[in-house]
């Protein structure tokens, strides 16, 4: 079941057709359902891709090497995220797709959802609003990489993938554990910081009683630090929305 | 019987792999001593910064010279790294 309130940041008038969309698609996507190990790369890098996926349950990731070893996280996929959106439009795909965890993926063939994009408004919409919540959360992830410090990314990554996941109904409202299945050196990966750097922020984080990672977990302990410290780099879409915000109170 | 007396142990690591050991030791040592002389406010982020581009042009004057061609370039993007995450310090 859809849940409307992931699309909040869409005009109120497009949800209804956000949620069928979502409906539609995964009737689409039916019967392709599988399930991958952690570490699969699902799109190769500079390579042509026929396929759109969405995400059931699971993290996964768009991420880029080069050859001198330097290797960044680009974007974070949730379960019920759609990814490689961008097949329906190009042939080649510039960046890796690879699976974080064990994940449980289904996809669609480019040609069959260009004729269902084509012909149905709702289905166009789900794609088109995908793509507009990924550019904004590049736009913050750049803010936060230009001008962000290591604690301050760490934390506005922690309020960003608890926030999308009580929106997807992936976790309850009041959670403040979550799965966290990213290594440090991923996560230093994704932050643009060495894995020596990424260490050093964890266990500050778990020194100063703010988050602590165990066990492919991450259990927070002061959301009110880590809200603070990550609000500078935090966009007015995440600063009113209630679900990246304090548990149990109306952002601010 | 120790395993080392037995031979049915674990190999021990070749020098190769003890040198790359030592190497990357290295780097993760100096970097560590970066960060507290930061915290510590020894030394401003902007000179350990400058100092670790420095070294990145360094390499890279070594690729271009083809001395350690398939090494230099690694070694700049490593150091690019930490020159990055240094700037991420607060």
């Amino acid at each position: 079941m859809v849940n409307a309130a992931r699309f909040m940041l869409h005009r109120p008038e497009q949800i209804g057709s956000l949620v069928r969309g979502d409906q539609k698609l995964c009737e689409l996507m039916k019967g392709s359902v599988q399930s991958l190990t952690a570490g699969r790369v699902l799109v190769h890098a500079d390579s042509d891709h026929d396929y759109v996926y969405r995400l059931r349950s699971g993290w996964a990731c768009r991420n880029r090497a080069i050859a001198d070893g330097r290797d960044q996280f680009i974007l974070i996929f949730l379960p019920g995220d759609l990814f490689a959106v961008k097949s329906l439009f190009v042939t080649r795909h510039p960046d890796r797709v690879q699976t974080l965890s064990n994940v449980v993926v289904e996809r669609i063939h480019y040609a069959h959802l260009q004729e269902a994009y084509a012909r149905d408004v709702d289905i166009a919409n789900r794609c088109l609003w995908q793509v507009i919540e990924e550019e904004r959360r590049l736009h913050s992830w750049v803010f936060g990489l230009g001008q962000g410090s290591a604690e301050e990314r760490l934390a506005l990554l922690l309020i960003d993938l608890r926030g999308r996941l009580i929106l997807s109904g992936n976790l309850p409202a009041d959670a403040l554990t979550f799965q966290f299945p990213l290594t440090q050196v991923q996560m230093s990966e994704h932050l643009g910081i060495t894995p020596v750097h990424a260490n050093r922020v964890v266990r500050s984080f778990r020194e100063r009683g703010i988050a602590v990672f165990r066990n492919g977990e991450v259990d927070i302990q002061n959301f009110a630090e880590l809200r603070r410290l990550a609000e500078p780099l935090m966009d007015g879409y995440e600063r009113t929305t209630p679900q990246y915000g304090l548990p149990g109170s109306e952002a601010t | 019987m120790s395993d080392r007396q037995s031979g049915t142990g674990p190999f021990p690591p070749s020098d190769v792999a003890m040198h790359l050991a030592y190497a990357e030791a290295c780097v993760v040592l100096v970097e560590c001593l970066m960060h507290v002389m930061a915290e510590k406010q020894l030394i401003p982020k902007e000179e350990l910064v400058a100092a670790v581009e420095n070294a990145i042009n360094a390499k890279k004057a070594m690729a271009d010279a083809n001395w350690h061609q398939n090494i230099a370039p690694v070694a700049a993007g490593v150091l690019a790294q930490i020159a990055n995450s240094l700037k991420a310090l607060p």
